[in-house]
């Protein structure tokens, strides 16, 4: 009974540790942008905006760093990539980015319907204590994020 | 006074001659007569040596006449601080805002830019996060009034009534392309006045810029079915006449990126229409160096 008690306290130890491991190993959030904004297929052009803009943007205004880039409006393209303090920090700001895309759903559906299409295949996802968010016509953008982010 | 007891010499005693007095008298004042008179002229001599002018520089019209002698002034030339200000001339409202010198950024930290999505590109991508925009896709001069599109405080507003709610001394507006499928201009014009007067209720002192709608590229121009840069032409000459009845300023931006024929260069929008950032950029340093106050 003691060796049960103390197996399961040594796998509950070391799921911890890997969780908490996860969340703390660093990620180059500009290079995992910059590796998006170079392998994918983009029709529009992207240029980064400053972390400010960014988070007004998202409104996420607790990131630790954040890396965004933009279209020119004529297209819903978008690459973004966020920092958090910690995974629950992350998970809000995830609502945020899903509340950013929804948004452009809406506006591009009466506006330019064919780029509502593209943001219904956006890549909006949480890895540990980063947000990712991808919106382009290429569908490579999930596997790409995952092999980065692992 | 005993001066002899004391061993000194008796003061010697004026002649009291009556005569000899009033002639005394008579020179005295001779005397003081012509110092009053020197000296009177003097002083005239010496006015009239300062008040004397340089002679005018020759006039460009015919550099080789000589210059003209002046008569010499009866007053010295007063400083530059003190000279009397330039008549009033009339600012041209149907005229575009002439350049001047370039303000910094700060400049729009009091300014809100009202328009649709290139105003939206604008805006994000100089990072003029300090300036107040209400811009939405698909933004034009009705649904300015009507549709809910700015998130302020958790709450969603229209344009207008977020705007009553924000401390701004200049409002940029940019609409009209979305427009350009109109069929009636007056009625495009019509709505644009109604938002300079619902601006200028909210905010009587404010400077209120209209930009005219800056031209898309030839290739959209010719192949759109709506969006034609003769069409954008007519609406913006409108335009710069609302401005002189309005008496708000016009700003002809599209100066800034347009090629020498009027459109849009290819390269500066993926579509035709928004432009990418190397011209919103000129877009912005135009806006910088027209501007009124």
């Amino acid at each position: 009974m003691r060796k049960l008690a103390i197996l399961i306290a040594s796998v509950l130890c070391v799921m911890i540790a890997s969780g908490c491991a996860a969340e703390t190993e660093q990620v180059d959030i500009k290079e995992l942008a910059e590796t998006l904004r170079e392998t994918l297929r983009f029709e529009d052009e992207l240029t980064p905006v400053d972390e400010k803009t960014a988070g007004a943007l998202y409104q996420i205004d607790d990131a630790v760093r954040s890396c965004v880039y933009i279209s020119s409006g004529a297209t819903a393209e978008e690459i973004a990539a966020f920092e958090l303090k910690d995974g629950g920090a992350a998970e809000k700001a995830l609502e945020k980015a899903q509340g950013r895309i929804a948004e452009q759903r809406e506006n591009f559906a009466l506006y330019i319907p064919e780029e509502a299409d593209r943001l219904e295949r956006a890549v909006v996802e949480r890895f540990g204590r980063y947000v990712v968010v991808c919106v382009s016509a290429d569908g490579a953008a999930g596997e790409i994020i995952s092999d980065f982010m692992e | 006074m005993q001066y002899y007891r004391m061993g000194l010499a008796a003061p010697k005693r004026r002649n009291l001659n009556p005569r000899k007095r009033r002639i005394r008298r008579r020179r005295l004042c001779l005397l003081l007569a012509a110092v009053l008179l020197f000296s009177a002229a003097l002083g005239i001599a010496s006015a009239c040596a300062q008040s004397g002018r340089e002679p005018a520089p020759p006039s460009a019209a015919d550099p080789e006449q000589p210059p003209a002698a002046d008569p010499p002034s009866r007053e010295p030339p007063r400083p530059p601080e003190d000279r009397l200000p330039e008549p009033d001339v009339p600012y041209l409202y149907s005229e575009p805002v002439p350049v001047s010198e370039a303000v910094g950024l700060s400049y729009f930290d009091d300014a809100v830019f009202i328009g649709d999505s290139r105003t939206e590109g604008l805006l994000l991508n100089t990072g003029l996060t300090n300036a107040t925009g209400y811009v939405h896709k698909g933004l034009m001069v009705d649904t300015v009034f009507t549709k809910k599109v700015i998130n302020k405080n958790g709450r969603k507003l229209s344009v207008i009534d977020a705007l009553r709610e924000t401390d701004f001394a200049k409002v940029y507006l940019m609409l009209g392309i979305n427009e350009t499928g109109w069929p009636y201009s007056s009625v495009f014009i019509e709505k644009y006045g109604e938002i300079i007067d619902t601006v200028r209720e909210i905010n009587p002192e404010a400077v209120i810029y209209i930009q005219e709608i800056i031209p898309v590229s030839e290739k959209v121009s010719s192949t759109h079915s709506y969006v034609k840069n003769d069409k954008i032409a007519e609406r913006n000459g409108l335009l710069a006449n609302l401005a002189a009845e309005k008496q708000v300023y016009y700003i002809d931006v599209s100066a800034a990126v347009v090629s020498e024929d009027g459109s849009l260069p290819e390269d500066a929008a993926t579509d035709g229409i928004h432009l990418k950032k190397e011209y919103c950029q000129k877009w912005l340093d135009y806006l910088k160096t027209h501007t009124v106050m």
